[in-house]
This record gives structure tokens, sequence and C-alpha cells, in this order.
């Protein structure tokens, strides 16, 4: 990628990526998600916010013709390489515990470009502080 | 462990309406089978509402629904929601759908012992 002052980046730099999200119950899962994402694969272009949901299968006493009360959910977005996806769907897919019920799901959507993200070197790390 | 079931027949539909209409639009989906939906509330600022008062943009919170729909009940899930929300007026909103690669979830067992998927 050129990024000399004279010549501006342009899209056709920035690769082709794929965009990982996926709605978790609001009970931790996510932040150990994000954490397991950065300890094995390296990721940090991710993060989780917070959504109302209204689940697939979950039984719920409802009025006819009302909708019923949603769940506070967790919605994890993680941008990531074409030939990481595979390995972070399923890293994603086995902490989360997508498989079993009420664990939420998950979805992979393509990008057309992304730019990269880096951290500054003398941030110190949020475990070890070092 | 189990093997992943990756769903890939599917759509997402994503809408941008008043909050009033949210329910609306939640049960038009829902009456033509949608069964998932998320929702969070933005806060937007529209092209034309700088012509308010004192010409300051006034806030407007929207909310942001988003359905993940089979394919095949794309068109008729898209098109319900855009009567529910009343699109055709301006400013109501706005909806687009996108490609989703592939998706997963939990898959009940009866569910894959009749498709005869990754029976355990």
């Amino acid at each position: 990628m050129s990024t000399t002052p004279n010549s501006a980046p342009r899209r056709s730099d920035f690769p082709v990526c794929k965009a990982i999200y996926c709605s978790l119950p609001d009970d931790g899962t996510d932040k150990r998600v994000l954490v397991e994402l950065r300890k094995k694969q390296g990721i940090i272009r991710a993060g989780s916010a917070t959504l109302r949901g209204i689940g697939v299968l979950a039984e719920v006493k409802t009025k006819r013709g009302k909708l019923p009360e949603p769940d506070l959910v967790k919605q994890v977005y993680v941008i990531c390489s074409e030939d990481q996806a595979d390995e972070i769907f399923e890293l994603i897919f086995r902490t989360a515990q997508i498989n079993k019920p009420g664990r939420g799901m998950m979805l992979q959507r393509p990008i057309s470009s992304c730019t990269p993200y880096e951290l500054p070197a003398d941030i110190p790390d949020e475990e070890t502080g070092a | 462990m189990s093997e992943i079931i990756y769903l890939t027949d599917v759509a997402f539909i994503t809408c941008i309406v008043d909050k009033e209409r949210s329910e609306a639009v939640l049960l038009a989906a829902r009456d033509l089978g949608a069964r998932a939906a998320f929702s969070h509330t933005v806060q937007g600022w529209g092209i034309r509402e700088r012509l308010g008062a004192w010409g300051v943009a006034v806030e407007t919170e929207k909310e942001v629904i988003e359905f993940l729909v089979s394919s095949d009940q794309q068109d008729v899930i898209f098109e319900a929601i855009y009567q529910a929300a009343e699109m055709d007026a301006p400013g109501r909103g706005f909806m687009f759908i996108s490609a989703v690669e592939r998706a997963a979830t939990y898959v009940p067992e009866a569910v894959r012992k009749q498709l005869a998927v990754n029976p355990e």
C-alpha cells in the first residue's frame, strides 16, 4: 500500500475482507469471545454492542397480536481477512457454544474493502500492564 | 463435539424506521415467518431537519431493526415491512437487503434428524 504524501491511498489498495457478526446472550460471552480472538488470532478489529433481541425458539407468553418483551443481547462484530474467516468463524462458534439452545446466532457477510487498524505501540496491555 | 451446520440461503434485512413504527414492522415480519429480529436505537439527523426553528438540526430518534430471513422469503418480508413502515411516504426511513455468506445457530435435534444433517 502506498501512503506517501503525494499519492493518497485508493480504495483498491485495501483488501476484500469478511465481517462476522454474532448475537450472544448478555452473560459475558462477548468478552470471552473478544479475548479468545485477540489471543489466538490477533484480532483487534472487533467490538461488542448492546441490542434488544427477540429469539427464534424462546418460549414466552404474550398477548395475541403483541410482541414479547425483548431480551438484552450482545452483538459482537469482527472484521478479518478472507483467509482467516473460516478459523475465526469456528473459533467463535466453539467459544460461544452457538450449537446450544439459547446461545444466539452468527453470520458472515462480505466486505468489499477495509482499512488496516493497528494500536499504538506504547499502549500497555490490559492484562499484564506491560 | 458436533460439527458446525452452516446455513447458506439466508439474507439480512436492515430497516431504519421511526420508533413508533417499529412494532408494526416487527409484527408484519413475524406474521410472514421471520423469527429472529434485533433492534437498537440510533439518533439521526435528516437532511431537511435544518429547516426547523433557528435553522438548528433537530435530533430524531430512529430504530434500526435487523432480520435474518431465508432467501426465498426475503422478497415477501421486504415488501411487508415496506408497507408496515409506510415507506412510500417521505421521511419515514429506509431499508435494504444485504448478502449473507453463511450463518450458524442452534438447530434442534428433530430438525437435524428430519434433514439427516449431522445427527448426534
